[in-house]
């Protein structure tokens, strides 16, 4: 195993070291995931055990999320404005709809996306991408349910006086946590860190969100912090297809 | 029957992938744990494999470095790269990797990919 050098700040020994625990992780991840597939792929298998190596699956997936944004977040440190490229926000919600199944393979998910534009291009790159995913997998996490529908919509509007693309997903089953309504994702990740540590897909929906000049925020459905139902809107500056 | 160069430095991975893939139906070659040892391992082969899968953070030579030397070697070679790092994809892909998989993945999509990019 190298060991950072002396010359490294602080911050980038930090770096450094969740990079080196990420990687690990993930490897253990590929041999935990590829040994439950072969439980689920074994004929005959009970259904009990099914349904249970299932949710081991998703655990697993979460784990690897859960990596994958402390990395993003890393590297989103040091985005450049002027070097983000466009993206289209659509195709970014087909590809995250694939990635949920197997995500989640013990949930049934649909997503209701009628009436689509076709041209919702956001500035991003992969992190916007990434953030549509995140958001995602957050509602399905959140979701009481096993039958999951997300109902979707992207609708363009203006945010600080720009036009913007707004992606909005309603999940009806999905149980906020106070902590998480309204203007609380940002305000709780500033104060409190073992609040962050609950989510770390929301931190990083709102982090990636602000640095790409949009914003992310939940909201339930309800007054009643018991009730289910949700939507997360995410707001990205849009742009023209290249 | 299609065959396979596993090289991983983690040696529960190459178990793993060595595993799954014989009970699928693969033949596994020859196993290596780092770039240099596959380099030499792909060199002595007479019969090269149908398709190389391939780790990036290595030991003394990483993933990407060796995917472009035995690409020298024989440019026809595919090498599927695998890695915990999904930063190192466009690193992979213009070092000559056919397709890239980042960890974890299904065995499933690995195999599909495997029959997509060996010969039929």
């Amino acid at each position: 195993m190298t060991t950072p050098s002396k010359a490294l700040k602080k911050e980038d020994e930090f770096a450094f070291y969740m990079d080196l625990l990420g990687h690990d992780v993930l490897n253990n991840n590929q041999a935990v995931l590829s040994y439950l597939e072969l439980v689920l792929a074994t004929p005959g298998a009970d259904k009990r055990v099914r349904e249970l190596a299932e949710k081991a699956v998703s655990h697993v997936r979460t784990s690897t999320v859960l990596i994958d944004n402390v990395k993003r977040l890393i590297a989103a440190r040091t985005i450049e404005s002027d070097k983000l490229k466009p993206m289209d926000m659509v195709k970014s919600i087909e590809r995250a709809e694939y990635e949920l199944r197997r995500h989640f393979p013990a949930k049934r998910i649909r997503l209701e996306t009628a009436g689509m534009p076709k041209n919702a291009v956001v500035l991003g790159n992969n992190y916007a991408a990434d953030l549509v995913l995140n958001v995602f997998i957050t509602a399905v996490r959140l979701s009481t349910a096993d039958d999951v529908v997300l109902n979707v919509s992207v609708i363009e509007e203006k945010f600080k006086g720009k036009p913007v693309w707004v992606m909005r997903v309603v999940d009806k089953n999905a149980l906020l946590p106070p902590f998480l309504d309204g203007k609380g994702v940002a305000a709780a990740y500033s104060q409190d860190v073992s609040t962050a540590a609950r989510s770390t897909g929301v931190l990083f929906a709102k982090m990636i969100a602000d640095r790409l000049g949009g914003d992310f925020e939940a909201h339930s459905l309800h007054n009643d912090p018991k009730k289910e139902g949700a939507v997360f809107t995410v707001i990205l500056r849009k742009v023209e297809r290249p | 029957m299609t065959s396979v160069l596993i090289v991983d430095d983690e040696l529960f991975i190459v178990e793993l992938y060595r595993d799954i893939l014989q009970l699928r139906g693969y033949k596994v070659v020859g196993t290596a744990f780092d770039g240099e040892e596959a380099l030499k391992k792909y060199g002595n082969i007479a019969d090269k494999p149908d398709v190389i899968i391939m780790d990036h953070r290595m030991p003394i030579m990483n993933g990407v470095e060796a995917t472009k030397r035995i690409l020298s070697m024989n440019p026809k070679q595919k090498v599927i790269f695998v890695s915990a790092d999904v930063l190192i994809e466009k690193e992979a892909r213009d070092a000559g990797a056919v397709e890239f998989l980042p960890k974890p993945f299904r065995m499933d999509d690995l195999i599909e990919k495997m029959q997509k990019v060996s010969p039929k």
